[in-house]
């Protein structure tokens, strides 16, 4: 069999539906969309975990097996990725690095932080709190850093700003697959990152990308969302490509997702390198957000 | 005992339901819109027809631009519908027969998750959200007093994990359950609330119940070996009196949920692509059960407030009623 690269797009028609996820924070999200992904006769082909009932959060006692799991995921090739935790700038100190006036500024950081990822609590307890880009020594940090899992969203930091594991799995497989229909990132600002918008595309360019365009709650308001859209049935899982690649499909899939978001804040997606957010606007997955 | 079970498919997404007077009338939050139906009316429902609810269907509409951020509940006495908005809550007889109301309540936004109400129905206890830092939001609590108008927000609650409101009448406070740890806060509306930590096993679902015998937490949880138990737990004042872990044999438990009234618990399964419903007793051994037909996906199960054998379950596209005859 010829080998085919992640960026070419499954075209097998009625292959079985395979499904893959990581959890890193509250697992609730993950275990109802696993739940509606089974219902349709898909398949959970999640390292270690894809036979259990229930998808575990990369937490506590779960983060050695978790380790194992994010290493061995780099050779599976699943159609859809569900990807959820917490995610942020690598550290919450780097909102100091981008200011106006002496005064943090929100638009430059989500335009210009370099570095981002998914992270678990032992992380978020230990490095995101409380490292900085010159100051990450895990034997000065509170909690337990010893159980941090950090999953890049974006180019890996040098050395010299993280010294510890940031792979991210669908980054950095070691082995050609097909590439996924689509990904969904459910935690917190994850398509608001300029580059993390950058990465994504880079790594999956026919993927849709479906994530957070705010700060969200809880991640069953991406999983809510996206089973409220009246196009999520079992067509748009099985082949999502034919159904976006019609024109106004994806503009109409975003409006389904948001109004099924809560108002304040709002979900986005990308598609073909194009960013679809919730208050209308559509732009290059690259540009620069500004506030509307 | 035996399940006599019927799903209806819904055209529109379901985002929540409530009893209105009595098991047969109900309140469903279908897409943006709420309606009150009667049961009866669908449970003839051909198989594979999906319901469109309002003027081209069963329904009546109650209410318009109800966003899935506003937590809206029955009020106890009159069974008028409570919508928070901004500002103020809207309430509405849903069966038509007074003029809508609005109470002005200060400091009220957008954006609310899960509502309660208590006996009297002068207070409700509200799930919203509070932004940490650029990169984290949780959700907290807040209290509008319907008499002052006023919104207090309870300072230490935080939680990344979907929460149950309860008020427990006996104790005269508000139970807030964490649906993924099983732990509760009890808060009196006045003083700081008090955690409850839940065990450390791997509790993955948990619901809470008011019932005749206070507030029962119903934990699913995953042991070390990979064995499934529920875990149930008695809510005192300050802590939970946890009984012994029960095996749950057969499909995977996705939700317990227990009795108001009996020893019981509504087990939603699933094995592969099929979900079923399932009574167990205390001790774990399945009473009844009955199997959804394919495509029928269900989220949640909750118990009647009126009917002690009728069970809802919904999911986004299906509503379900379980009925259990001995």
């Amino acid at each position: 069999m010829a080998e085919v690269g992640r960026n070419t797009t499954n075209t097998v028609a009625k292959a079985p539906i395979t499904f893959a996820m990581i959890e890193l924070a509250d697992s609730a999200d993950c275990n109802t969309r696993k739940s509606q992904w089974l219902s349709y006769g898909f398949k959970d082909v999640t390292p270690m975990f894809g036979k259990q009932s229930s998808v575990p959060s990369l937490n506590g006692g779960m983060v050695a097996k978790g380790r194992d799991m994010l290493t061995q995921m780099k050779d599976v090739s699943a159609d859809w990725y569900m990807v959820s935790g917490h995610h942020g700038a690598i550290y919450g100190t780097d909102y100091g690095l981008f200011t106006t006036n002496g005064a943090p500024d929100g638009t430059r950081v989500v335009n210009e932080e370099q570095y981002c990822g998914f992270f678990n609590e032992a992380y978020h307890e230990s490095y995101w709190e409380h490292a900085t880009r010159t100051d990450h020594d895990p034997a000065k940090l509170p909690g337990v850093p010893a159980n941090a899992i950090y999953v890049r969203t974006t180019d890996a930091a040098p050395e010299s700003i993280a010294a510890f594991d940031q792979d991210n799995p669908l980054f950095d497989a070691t082995s050609w697959a097909p590439a996924p229909k689509g990904i969904i990132l459910s935690a917190c600002n994850t398509l608001v990152y300029r580059s993390a918008r950058r990465a994504w595309c880079t790594y999956f360019p026919n993927a849709v990308i479906i994530g957070p365009g705010a700060r969200i709650a809880s991640g069953t308001w991406v999983a809510n969302a996206i089973a409220g859209a009246a196009m999520t049935n079992e067509a748009f899982w099985r082949d999502p490509q034919s159904i976006l690649d019609q024109p106004g499909m994806c503009a109409e899939l975003e409006k389904q997702l948001a109004q099924n978001f809560p108002r304040k804040k709002g979900i986005a997606l990308i598609y073909k390198s194009t960013l679809y957010l919730a208050d209308g606007r559509s732009m290059p997955a690259d540009s620069p957000i500004t506030p509307k | 005992m035996t399940i006599v079970l019927k799903a209806v498919r819904m055209q529109g997404a379901l985002h929540g339901l409530r009893e209105s007077r009595d098991a047969d009338h109900l309140i469903v939050h279908s897409d943006r819109s709420l309606f009150a139906i009667v049961w009866a009316a669908l449970q003839n429902t051909p198989e594979g027809v999906a319901i469109t609810l309002g003027p081209k269907g069963p329904g009546k509409l109650v209410a318009e631009d109800v966003a899935v951020d506003d937590a809206w509940l029955i009020e106890p006495k009159g069974q008028r519908v409570l919508i928070p908005r901004e500002g103020e809550f809207e309430s509405i007889d849903p069966w038509g027969q007074t003029e809508p109301q609005k109470t002005k309540v200060a400091g009220l936004s957008l954006g609310t998750f899960a509502a309660a109400i208590d006996a009297g129905g002068q207070h409700v206890l509200l799930v919203v959200d509070r932004d940490i830092n650029p990169d984290e939001s949780t959700y907290a609590i807040a209290l509008a007093d319907m008499a002052n108008g006023r919104l207090i927000l309870e300072k230490t609650i935080h939680s990344g994990s979907d929460l149950e409101l309860l008020w427990d009448a006996t104790s005269a406070t508000w139970v807030i359950g964490d649906t993924s740890r099983g732990a509760v806060w009890r808060w009196d509306g006045v003083k700081p609330a008090i955690k409850v930590a839940a065990p450390s096993s791997h509790i993955r679902a948990a619901t809470f119940a008011a019932t005749t015998e206070g507030v029962i937490v119903s934990a699913l949880a995953d042991r070390p070996t990979g064995e499934a138990v529920l875990m149930t737990g008695h809510a005192d004042r300050d802590r939970i009196a946890w009984t012994e872990p029960v095996p749950l044999a057969g499909p995977p438990v996705l939700q317990a949920r227990r009795h108001p009234a009996q020893a019981v618990w509504a087990c939603l399964t699933q094995q592969g692509a099929i979900q079923g419903i399932q009574i167990r007793d205390a001790g774990g051994k399945v009473l009844a059960e009955a199997a959804l037909r394919p495509g029928a996906h269900l989220d949640k199960l909750l118990w009647s407030v009126s009917a002690p054998t009728r069970l809802w379950g919904f999911g986004t596209r299906v509503l379900a009623a379980a009925t259990l005859s001995a």
